[in-house]
């Protein structure tokens, strides 16, 4: 047996070894269309994009593009405007997809899974309507909503309230609204489908052992569906750090500079400004902003 | 904002450089015209001369201004240019044909009425033939061929540009072709460029961020002039030159 066992081995390992080393280049053959294509066109403009980031390339043309190695993130560093940019994008993702989307989701997808089926039907709907509307659309109609003549000044009027330009007074808390008006559905589905995954038979339990509403939603309910809190919130976050559109329609960034957020200001500076290497430098930044909130919210 | 521009060009004597000099090809700094303009806005949206400064500053504005103010009689004065009119063609985002009846024209004045008495800004445009190019000659017939007085005339008048050619803005098909067309090309002569230098996009943005500090109250005219001059030190890489170290 032992001899008939190593016979045996010789020959399958002698021509195993040099097999896939032939094979390898072959087997790789039909991938290398889409390898090529995702280096040329996915890899290529990143590539590209970093380049430019380190060289002083300005978008009106005349003057020449030089590598001016890391003067750029030099020079957002020290910029006030820069600063303010990311300050205003922290309260913005803060506000809007930390308090406002995630929660708001939450809390209507909890109150959904106990409302009637006509209600829920309902709700969905119109929260979901507003997520499909294309983010130019969803910009101007709050900008409607927002404006002093707008619905919301009337509102106030109608109940007596004093009212005021909300784009004006407020505009990172009214494009913070916004975005929360606009993504709240996103949240909402992600939780819908956690919270109908949770088995009724441990919230009975839980309900047996004299658990209240709070307790079995603490205890049971989020524990339950941590993990879709994680994702959603790295989901939501990334979408809010690159918001561009929503804001631009209503604000441009202003009054002043007082609604832009990092997306905004680097718009202004590598297409207003013409100043694309600086801008394309704040776009790695923005990069590595979003980065680290996903560690945040990963671990 | 928009505006500004004329404001200073109507400043100082004839001739005067008070943005950019363009015999030195340095940017003008500390000039009195720089902080007299933006006085004269603080004074519109201080005095309520003019909208509520939170109006004037919504991105939206100047469509605002033409599907609304003007045509509803809630605006006495936009200092505007010849393009508004498209605005109220059959065709145009706010129908108003009559409006030639309603609203007349008027030059802005210069600051204290000094020599010629008359400020406009224009922007522009220009046919080029690259260097690069493969065939300049025939690309130079090209040109000769669309600048033929008839071929100018059609063209001036189908874009609603104003004629800077003597004998285009003679042309009765094009002084006939929308209202207010001799008023504007009367201006022509009074009328200023802004400085083509790749930096100018930079230094615009300055002025608007002065011209929001200044109408804002967030700082006086003097002193956002001078955060003004500060700002163009750094984009113009040192290349000024202080208002009264010109000719």
């Amino acid at each position: 047996m032992a001899t008939a066992t190593k016979v045996a081995a010789a020959p399958t390992e002698t021509p195993a070894r040099p097999g896939p080393r032939r094979g390898r280049p072959l087997r790789w053959l039909p991938l290398a269309p889409a390898t090529v294509m995702l280096l040329l066109f996915l890899g290529g403009p990143i590539a590209y994009c970093v380049y430019i980031a380190f060289t002083n390339m300005q978008l009106t043309g005349a003057s020449s593009t030089d590598f001016v190695g890391l003067d750029n993130f030099q020079r957002a560093f020290g910029d006030d405007d820069f600063r303010n940019a990311v300050v205003l994008t922290l309260v913005f993702t803060l506000l809007s997809s930390l308090v406002g989307q995630n929660t708001l989701g939450l809390a209507l997808a909890a109150l959904m899974q106990r409302a009637s089926r006509p209600v829920r039907t309902l709700t969905g709907s119109i929260v979901i309507a507003a997520w499909v509307v294309p983010e130019i659309v969803a910009g101007f109609l709050l900008y409607a909503f927002f404006r002093r003549e707008g619905t919301l000044n009337a509102l106030l009027d109608w109940l007596g309230l004093p009212s005021q330009n909300w784009l004006y007074t407020l505009p990172i808390l009214a494009v913070s609204f916004a975005n929360v008006w606009r993504g709240t559905a996103f949240s909402m589905l992600v939780y819908s489908a956690a919270l109908s995954e949770i088995p009724k038979e441990i919230t009975e339990a839980a309900e047996v052992d004299g658990a209240g509403g709070l307790g079995r939603f603490w205890h049971i309910t989020l524990p339950m569906i941590r993990r879709s809190i994680g994702t959603n919130l790295m989901l939501n976050t990334l979408q809010t750090l690159s918001v561009f559109g929503l804001i631009w329609a209503m604000t441009r960034g202003g009054p002043g500079n007082r609604s832009q957020t990092l997306p905004v200001f680097m718009y202004d500076q590598a297409f207003n400004k013409s100043l694309i290497g600086y801008g394309t430098a704040v776009a790695l930044l923005l990069l590595l902003v979003g980065r680290c909130s996903r560690w945040c919210t990963c671990g | 904002m928009q505006g500004f521009e004329m404001l200073l060009y109507g400043t100082g004597e004839a001739g005067g450089n008070p943005l950019y000099d363009p015999g030195a090809k340095k940017w003008v700094t500390g000039g009195k015209g720089f902080s007299d303009a933006l006085g004269f806005l603080k004074t519109v949206y201080s005095e309520k001369l003019g909208p509520d400064i939170s109006d004037a500053l919504d991105p939206n504005v100047g469509t605002t201004v033409y599907s609304e103010w003007l045509p509803q009689g809630k605006l006495a004065i936009a200092l505007d240019g010849s393009w508004l009119g498209q605005n109220w063609l059959k065709t145009g985002g706010k129908p108003w044909p009559e409006w030639s009846k309603t609203l007349g024209q008027a030059p802005m004045p210069t600051q204290n009425g000094q020599a010629p008495g008359k400020v406009s800004m224009s922007g522009g445009w220009t046919w080029a033939i690259t260097a690069k190019s493969k065939n300049p000659d025939l690309a130079w017939k090209f040109i000769e061929q669309l600048q033929t007085k008839d071929n100018a005339v059609t063209w001036d008048i189908v874009d609603a540009q104003i004629a800077v050619r003597k004998d285009v803005a003679q042309d009765p098909k094009y002084t006939s072709s929308m209202p207010g067309i001799t008023f504007f090309t009367g201006l022509v002569k009074y009328t200023h460029y802004r400085p083509t230098t790749p930096v100018y996009p930079q230094v615009s943005t300055a002025i608007g961020e002065a011209m929001e500090a200044a109408t804002t109250g967030d700082a006086s005219p003097e002193k956002a002039a001078k955060s003004y001059d500060d700002q163009l030190k750094s984009i113009a890489d040192g290349a000024t030159v202080a208002a009264g170290g010109q000719g």
